[in-house]
């Protein structure tokens, strides 16, 4: 036993230098590593995992940021309440998954769509590819901007062509309207994502290899079967990579719903990122926007734990 | 079933004839809105208030850009700061990503993998939970409204993506001529230097626009980690100057937010063929 933990003493000594220095006598990879990766650690080290760590010790405090300092252990508290009695938080929650699974499936179905069709030989494809992205690449808060402005209840334009092409019978005010609000941000929001799917799906579409297709088109596959047995395979990966990430993003979206309205009317659009901040910034409860963090980052790693296991699955 | 599935390829012309109709409404939907936001920032504001809306300014005028550029404390002043931040987190992007993408790209270390993980992992934290706290931490170190706290900030955003995107170039520098460097007696640091930082300036390019959009765009951390308005970047300049106000003014806001998102397109343009790229090279090595 003494022997053993000598010996191992000894050799990790040696480990040590080898650590550090290769055989030549020259600084070992290992402390380059520390080096190259020493800046880029201690960055997201102070923005992200130290208030991430301090979010979970603040969750089990009043911590408020009107009287820093003086937080004081209220153990579950946050989380009785949130669970048992705040019918916001829950409207918070349900908003957030409509916001998402609308958001995701809408952006999908339009990227796919224009995918394909740009996949296509068509003239000026090169430059639509390129300007169809511009939609993705417009600031959040201004995206915000150009919805508020188009669905204007007074003078915007989306109320102005439904009622011309008689839609609708009279103006819709969308921002003021309960049942319209989440429509309306849905839609701004799907405009906003779908270029990015378009480029994922493009890259994935170029090397779907031709020489299935015709195979398949000499077996008589039609334009269905092809689609349905050879290009939605190929893409079944980028597909997965590519929805995962949206249903993450758009889950944490904050930009476009702050700008609009701010979680209105009457929490008609409130979502968690809106309602977390308001709790922080507005009501400053630190202690009880965290504990909303921590049950929302319980839920992120519950959904990555099954999505992965449903990729290798 | 079966039957009713046609091979569209023998039907050329319709085929051909529903391409293009589907594409131009989706291409409706996907330019309208921008046409309409140019439109309305040529037009006099109270045109913009017109039903029913002229679809093309009967009157156009630059008026509403003049007013815009002229506006020292307000557009002035948040895009001055905003060419600021998003320069700086850049630069700094670029600095402290380069070493960190080749460390993965050619070091062999303890614990490679599980860190290449966590950087990855860090950019799935939503932003709102994070900046709670960050806020009490700014305000402790007093970093609050400075350029300093945007950067490191908006930096921390561009990291994963930025090591990420240069781990792949630096895999596709030709190992052999590094390793004929090593044996000439050149340091590791003398290989990234004088070798391999030349090889792959496209991906260090990228990595610098991909900084500057985040930074440029970015509202949360710009509206949280700031309080004053001379520290405010664009995009909670415009929210407050705009957002809530009891009159809209239509026309200087589609006039101003042509002029703020000139820079990303163009931007987005000259990086999009690098940034395929660069998710390629990233891929390769899964």
């Amino acid at each position: 036993m003494q022997h053993m933990a000598f010996s191992n003493a000894h050799s990790s000594g040696r480990r040590l230098r080898g650590l550090l220095f290769s055989r030549q006598g020259r600084l070992s990879d290992n402390l380059y590593a520390l080096f190259f990766l020493a800046p880029v650690l201690v960055i997201l080290t102070i923005v992200i995992f130290y208030p991430l760590v301090r979010v979970l010790s603040y969750s089990v405090t009043n911590a408020s940021l009107l009287f820093p300092n003086r937080e004081e252990y209220i153990g579950l508290e946050n989380f009785d309440y949130l669970l048992n009695q705040d019918a916001i938080f829950r409207t918070a929650v349900k908003n957030t998954l409509v916001f998402t699974f609308f958001s995701v499936m809408g952006g999908f179905a339009l990227g796919f769509a224009l995918a394909l069709l740009l996949n296509e030989n068509i003239p000026l494809r090169n430059v639509l590819r390129g300007a169809a992205l511009i939609p993705w690449v417009i600031p959040g808060v201004i995206v915000a901007l150009m919805t508020l402005y188009m669905f204007n209840g007074e003078v915007g334009i989306i109320n102005y062509t439904l009622k011309s092409v008689g839609l609708i019978e009279e103006f819709i005010p969308w921002f003021g309207s309960l049942d319209h609000a989440m429509l309306a941000v849905i839609i701004a929001n799907i405009w906003n994502q779908t270029p990015f799917y378009m480029l994922m799906l493009l890259a994935g579409l170029q090397t779907r290899p031709d020489e299935l297709m015709e195979a398949a088109k000499i077996d008589g596959a039609g334009s269905w079967a092809r689609f349905r047995h050879i290009t939605l395979p190929h893409l079944s990966k980028v597909i997965m990579i590519i929805t995962a990430l949206m249903v993450i993003w758009n889950f944490n979206n904050f930009d476009l719903i702050w700008t609009t309205t701010q979680g209105g009317p009457v929490n008609a659009t409130m979502v968690l990122s809106v309602y977390t901040y308001r709790q922080a910034f507005v009501s400053f409860n630190t202690g009880y926007a965290s504990a909303i963090a921590v049950l929302w980052l319980l839920g992120l790693l519950a959904f990555s734990y099954f999505y992965i296991r449903a990729m290798e699955g | 079933m079966l039957s009713l599935d046609l091979d569209l390829d023998q039907y050329p012309r319709f085929k051909r004839s529903a391409t293009i109709i589907l594409l131009l409404l989706l291409m409706v939907f996907i330019f309208f809105p921008t046409f309409w936001m140019l439109s309305t920032s040529l037009k006099p504001n109270e045109d913009a208030f017109a039903v029913p809306p002229h679809w093309i300014p009967q009157q156009v005028t630059l008026k509403n850009y003049e007013t815009q550029i002229n506006d020292r404390s307000g557009f002035r002043n948040y895009f001055r700061n905003g060419v600021v931040v998003s320069a700086g987190t850049a630069l700094v992007s670029i600095l402290v990503s380069m070493p960190a993408g080749y460390a993965f790209a050619r070091l062999r270390f303890r614990g490679k993998r599980t860190l290449l993980l966590i950087i990855l992992a860090s950019q799935m934290f939503p932003a709102v939970i994070i900046v709670i706290t960050l806020y009490s931490l700014y305000r402790e170190i007093k970093i609050l409204d400075t350029y300093q706290g945007l950067i490191l900030a908006f930096t921390s955003f561009s990291i994963p993506f930025s090591v990420w995107m240069l781990r792949g170039f630096c895999e596709s520098v030709p190992e052999e001529i590094e390793e004929a460097a090593f044996v000439d007696g050149c340091s590791r640091l003398g290989i990234l230097w004088r070798i391999v930082i030349p090889l792959i300036k496209p991906g260090l390019v990228a990595v610098g626009l991909f900084s500057f959009l985040n930074a440029w765009n970015n509202l949360l951390f710009a509206l949280s980690l700031t309080t004053r308005l001379e520290m405010r970047t664009i995009p909670p300049g415009f929210l407050l100057t705009y957002v809530g106000e009891f009159q809209y003014k239509w026309s200087d806001m589609f006039a101003g937010s042509a002029l703020v998102t000139l820079p990303t397109v163009i931007l987005f343009i000259g990086l999009q063929r690098f940034l395929v790229k660069g998710l390629m090279a990233g891929a390769v090595k899964g």
